[in-house]
């Protein structure tokens, strides 16, 4: 242990005395530096100015070096305050489109003659057999069965199911939905019946003779026994004569559009006078 | 060896001293020639220096340099700058031109004395107001000219009893 530390002391003295000319220059010049620095002559003032903005100036790049590692970690604490921006954004978003959305609801329903319920869709079931929607309101809300479902566009469906806190809709596109239906335009009738296909059905029962034309508007019919009469159904976009039999195949875009369709009204009247009145219609928004 | 060490440091004490003396009262007013006047101490550093090694002659210029920032109010400067000299000055010493070290003597003086006069205006012109060029050109040059000689008319006239005294090697103390 100790001769270690012997052979230790002997290097340094070695050192020490190969270099004592310089450690003595050095020492020297230290003491002189530390005089200079007693002087208040202007020239220390000036030497003294540089020697902070020197030491300054290689403060602040060494200082660069320990930063890239906090760079790092700010960049980390940046990219998960981005992500959560991104996600307030999306939700800022999400309630900006459906403040526009409720806001038009809002305006369908004050303007709308019928008593309606609005429901927020909580389950859809596009199953082919029977196509429904759940909704967030049942007997409690005074929703009962056959009850029409619409949104400001037009006709969704029937209530085919309520429970006390939520009800069960048939929606147009179901295979075993059938609406008496007319043309506006002519007040020619049918039968609206699902055709397989998404937003669209088939208007059914108009013979080849008759005038029906792209774009006629299509209605409930007060010949129904469960809808309302003078709901919009949708817009006549396909007509079809080179077909057997007497009728034409007419196709129909509906007017909802059932796969983006997320809150709805169910209205509460039954009776088919405050909906035969003329222009009635007019209170849903068209998409033609 | 460790009395002709103590004789040495007395010898140089007194003489520096003298040379101090000399410089404040006979040389700055007397022979003065305009603004240039010898730096007796620079001689006898740059003596110290050639003669004795790094260490004594970095020393010698340290102590003698703060007697002059006395007189001017400057403390620290001329001891940095004789320090400087006396430690580098070492690196003119050859075994060739040690033979005609009279002439050889006097060469270096001039040119430590312009080392010194660099350093020396260099730190004084960090003040703005003064300018380095024309205090080395007005100062530093004819200084230095004048030290030359002087170290020259010096060597002359020291006897050689003194000059063979200062010959010291301090490497033999340790």
């Amino acid at each position: 242990m100790f001769w270690k530390l012997k052979n230790f002391l002997d290097g340094f003295y070695q050192i020490i005395d190969v270099y004592k000319n310089h450690f003595v220059f050095l020492f020297l010049i230290i003491i002189s530096a530390i005089l200079l620095q007693t002087n208040t002559n202007p020239q220390i003032t000036y030497f003294r100015q540089r020697a902070i903005y020197v030491s300054a100036l290689i403060g602040e790049q060494l200082g660069r070096i320990p930063r890239v590692w906090q760079y790092e970690d700010e960049n980390r604490t940046l990219e998960l305050q981005n992500t959560e921006l991104a996600k307030r954004n999306i939700v800022l978003e999400d309630a900006y489109l459906e403040n526009i959305k409720l806001r038009q609801m809002l305006k369908f329903k004050d303007r709308f003659p019928l008593n309606t319920i609005p429901a927020h869709i909580i389950m859809k079931a596009p199953d082919p057999n029977l196509s429904t929607i759940t909704l967030d309101k049942g007997r409690d809300d005074g929703v009962r069965e056959y009850q029409n479902v619409i949104t400001d566009r037009g006709l969704v469906g029937i209530i085919t199911h309520a429970e006390d806190r939520y009800s069960v809709c048939q929606i147009m596109l179901d295979k075993t939905f059938r609406a008496a239906a007319k043309i506006q335009r002519t007040r020619l009738s049918g039968i609206v019946l699902w055709q397989g296909l998404p937003n669209e059905v088939g208007f059914y029962g108009v013979l080849k003779n008759l005038d029906v034309r792209v774009g006629d508007v299509v209605l409930t019919s007060e010949y129904s026994e469960f809808f309302l009469p003078n709901f919009r159904v949708g817009i006549v976009n396909e007509i079809n004569n080179e077909i057997e039999g007497i009728f034409k195949n007419i196709h129909v875009k509906t007017s909802v559009d059932f796969d983006m369709i997320e809150d709805v009204f169910i209205v509460t009247d039954t009776t088919k006078a405050s909906s035969v009145r003329i222009g009635f219609e007019n209170y849903f928004f068209g998409n033609e | 060896m460790r009395r002709k060490r103590n004789q040495l440091i007395l010898s140089l004490t007194l003489t520096a001293l003298v040379f101090y003396f000399l410089q404040i009262t006979f040389i700055n007013t007397f022979l003065s020639i305009g603004h240039s006047t010898p730096d007796l101490l620079l001689i006898l550093t740059l003596f110290v220096g050639i003669r004795l090694g790094q260490i004594s002659g970095s020393l010698f210029g340290f102590l003698a340099g703060l007697l002059q920032d006395v007189l001017i109010g400057f403390y620290g400067l001329n001891a940095l700058c004789k320090t400087i000299i006396g430690f580098s000055v070492k690196y003119f010493r050859t075994e060739k031109v040690l033979l005609v070290e009279k002439y050889y003597f006097p060469i270096v003086v001039f040119f430590s004395s312009l080392v010194h006069s660099v350093l020396f205006f260099g730190f004084q012109s960090l003040d703005a107001d003064l300018n380095f060029y024309t205090l080395f050109m007005n100062y530093g040059v004819p200084n230095a000219l004048y030290s030359a000689v002087m170290a020259f008319t010096l060597w002359l006239f020291t006897p050689n009893a003194f000059l063979d005294f200062i010959n010291y090697d301090a490497k033999h103390e340790y």
